[in-house]
């Protein structure tokens, strides 16, 4: 199953970045198409958010993002990230 | 005869040498060695370049005995108090000023190799505090006086140096002992790498193909006193010191913060930006902080800026040890007539629209400016002249 | 030494190992905002200095220098076990934490300040050094204020034990800071003097030959034991003992948290804080309060 259709690994996903970067979100509110990153984006996460939350996808998932703007392009929102962890 | 503060000793350890004469000809030449490090205990696939200490096998990481930490530390304290020829009197009345990012985090590391204890439970059993380093060395070289211990990341040293510079300017010390170290360790090593800072095979600052920093080990050791021991002695001029509040661990990319440490740093010595024969950059490779850096340069000297040198491509960017370890380099490669190139650089990037020396620059006295960065948004500025030594 | 006046000063002591959002909540008497990636040792900077300055407007070029014995020590071993244990690489925050100094960034950062901004340390007397700094950057004219504090986490079990006298000090954390100006007007006490000595007997020949200006309280760091303190007392004969040890407890920036107390506690009175590191280095500050 494609990432994107998997509730269950999105619901995952959303908790791993509230955690990872030490925001007061309540998951529920994270919209799967929602801008994860910069300051117009909801939760506003940064290049340091994008690099703790890669280190975490990498001990949980085993799956190495090297590249700083391929993290940034995987991690666009929780759709583009559920597809890339798990593309179908 | 002129009052101040003057480098009147030095010694240095790194990947180029282990004298000043050796890395001064291994920087006109442009003998750099570089070694490829792995993340072993990550399990990760690849390697990347680090600026070792590579003097014989003893020397490699895996090789290194217990007390290889102080014994290059010890060494390298002993050298620049010898080549200032302080006598034991004399040392009495030196003061320590010690920059490090690191600390003793390498003995702790070194100590796991040989015990089945956790390199955590050791370093909560033994670590002793930040000043201890410090403390240690005056107690093997005999150096009275107080120690102070700097950790303001790669700007450790150079701010150790500034204060004991104006600490010996206004009388309030006759003589300091000042030291830059940071040896290799898994804690930094893996660390920039986990912010994706590291470069993956060549360093090239303000190139436009630059892809990061990549680190270096080094031990560097000066003697300020308040006279010239010889001509040529450099003197500190003045220097400044803030805090850039834009990001923990990049600057505004205006550069406005960075431009106005310069700028404190010429009011403080007193001098026109155009007094300034040469500038030594922090130039660390990274992104953001060489484009924050040139902005800043081309701010405080109004778009006419003297030449510029990036010295990490010889020793590696070696942080917290940068600040005294770059002083040296840069200082004695002016003493022998050049301001260096910089090595790995091949096209100008639009961002930093600045292209260092990319040949060695004869030079002779002058007026010189250092700058240094890290994280924390600390910011250094050192001012320092050899004009007038021989008159 | 002259022209040294605390404004405003702040102690803050905690329990050791208390709760980081206790922490938080603490913070939050003095700022509203919320704190992401910050550990034990920000937050106790982030309470000591802000409740120091709560009040009081402060000049943009205000300089930090925050002195610690161990600063960022726990976030050292979270990233070492990091890669060795969980063989990983560290966590970004873990490892920019572990440079001490980013609790003056955020300070500044908070504070809206552009000045020099410094952590440093000394075995025993950190404080004390720090005060040196401070006094070199007024007297250059870089400054016109500074916050300056010590700051520990409560250490941890073996750290610095052999050296210390143990008297069954609780372990506690600790964030005691001044906030000082050049000018009188407006300040409740006064750094009166910052003196170093090669050992006891020079400290003990100054303190003999000031002897025109009596102090009313002396205080002692870690490392003066009982009889040594008796020795200090007979030459000095104050009429009090301030005992902040053991009535606040321990942490590698005692000396700045009880001197915080003292001024916070004692208008009116003078104190003379006697200190010394493993080497038999002396270091004597005079604090007068208003």
């Amino acid at each position: 199953m494609k990432g994107s259709l998997d509730e269950g690994l999105k619901t995952a996903l959303k908790r791993l970045i509230v955690e990872e970067c030490d925001i007061k979100v309540d998951i529920a509110a994270i919209g799967d198409d929602d801008t994860l990153f910069g300051s117009d984006s909801r939760l506003g996460l940064d290049s340091i958010d994008a690099l703790e939350i890669s280190i975490a996808v990498m001990n949980k998932y085993n799956l190495l993002i090297s590249d700083s703007k391929e993290l940034r392009k995987v991690m666009r929102s929780i759709n583009t990230f559920a597809d890339f962890i798990q593309p179908g | 005869m002129q009052q101040g503060a003057f480098v009147t000793g030095k010694a240095m350890i790194c990947a180029i040498g282990e004298t000043p004469e050796q890395i001064v000809e291994a920087v006109r030449h442009r003998r750099i060695h570089l070694a490829h490090l792995s993340f072993p205990l990550a399990g990760l696939p690849y390697t990347r370049p680090y600026y070792l200490i590579m003097r014989n096998e003893a020397d490699r990481p895996e090789n290194r005995p217990d007390g290889y930490f102080t014994e290059i530390l010890f060494s390298t304290a002993a050298g620049a108090i010898a080549d200032a020829g302080l006598s034991d009197i004399e040392l009495g009345k030196t003061h320590l000023f010690f920059g490090s990012t690191s600390m003793d985090v390498p003995v702790f590391e070194g100590n796991h190799r040989i015990t089945s204890a956790s390199v955590s439970d050791i370093f909560l059993r033994a670590s002793n505090g930040y000043g201890k380093i410090a403390s240690a060395v005056m107690e093997r070289l005999g150096i009275g006086g107080g120690s102070y211990t700097f950790t303001t990341a790669c700007t450790s040293s150079a701010n150790a140096f500034l204060y004991a510079a104006a600490m010996i300017g206004q009388g309030r010390l006759e003589r300091a002992l000042v030291i830059g170290y940071d040896l290799f360790n898994n804690l930094g090593f893996y660390g920039f790498e986990g912010l994706k800072s590291l470069a993956t095979s060549t360093y090239r600052p303000f190139d436009r193909q630059r892809d990061g920093l990549i680190l270096g080990e080094a031990c560097g050791a000066v003697v300020l006193e308040g006279r010239p021991r010889s001509a040529g002695d450099f003197r500190f001029l003045g220097g400044a010191n803030l805090c850039d509040t834009y990001s923990v661990t990049s600057h505004d990319e205006e550069g406005t913060a960075v431009a106005e440490t310069m700028n404190r740093a010429l009011g403080q010595a007193g001098i026109a930006p155009g007094a300034i024969r040469a500038v030594k950059a922090h130039a660390t490779g990274t992104e953001n902080s060489d484009r924050t850096e040139c902005a800043a340069m081309r701010l405080t000297f109004s778009g006419r800026v003297p030449p510029v040198t990036c010295v990490k491509p010889f020793i590696g960017h070696t942080v917290g040890a940068c600040g005294v370890c770059e002083l040296i380099l840069f200082t004695q490669s002016l003493k022998a007539g050049f301001i260096p190139a910089t090595p790995g650089f091949r096209e100008k990037d639009e961002g930093c629209n600045l292209t260092p020396l990319t040949e060695n620059e004869a030079v002779g006295e002058g007026i010189f400016m250092l700058n240094y960065f890290g994280f924390g948004g600390n910011c250094t500025t050192l001012i320092l002249s050899n004009e007038g030594g021989r008159a | 030494m002259t022209g040294l006046y605390i404004h405003s000063v702040s102690a803050f002591i905690g329990e050791a190992l208390a709760d980081t959002d206790l922490l938080k909540e603490e913070l939050h008497k003095y700022a509203q905002e919320n704190f992401r990636r910050v550990n034990r040792f920000i937050l106790l900077s982030l309470i000591g200095a802000r409740e120091c300055i709560h009040g009081h407007s402060i000049a943009a070029d205000t300089a930090v220098y925050l002195t610690t014995e161990y600063g960022n020590l726990g976030d050292t071993v979270v990233v070492l076990d990091e890669i060795y244990a969980a063989h990983s690489l560290p966590k970004p925050f873990h490892f920019i934490n572990t440079m001490s100094n980013t609790a003056t960034f955020y300070l500044a950062q908070n504070l809206g300040t552009r000045g020099r901004n410094l952590t440093i340390s000394s075995q025993y007397l950190s404080f004390e050094r720090g005060l040196d700094l401070l006094m070199t950057d007024l007297t250059a004219g870089a400054e016109q204020s500074a916050l300056i504090g010590g700051v520990d986490v409560a250490s941890l079990p073996g750290a610095g034990g052999e050296e210390r006298d143990t008297r069954g000090w609780r372990m506690v954390d600790g964030s005691g800071w001044f906030y000082v100006r050049p000018e009188h007007e407006g300040a409740c006490g006064a750094f009166r003097e910052n003196r170093s000595f090669r050992n006891e007997a020079a400290c003990l020949k100054w303190i003999r030959e000031r002897g025109e200006s009596p102090v009313d309280v002396v205080a002692f760091g870690a490392l003066i034991g009982g009889e040594e303190a008796s020795r200090w007392r007979e030459a000095l004969r104050p009429i009090a003992d301030f005992s902040y040890l053991d009535q606040y407890g321990y942490c590698g920036s005692a000396a700045a948290c009880g001197i915080g107390m003292f001024v916070k506690h004692f208008p009116g009175k003078s104190l003379l804080h006697i200190n010394r590191d493993p080497r038999g280095n002396y270091a004597v500050l005079e604090v007068e309060v208003f």
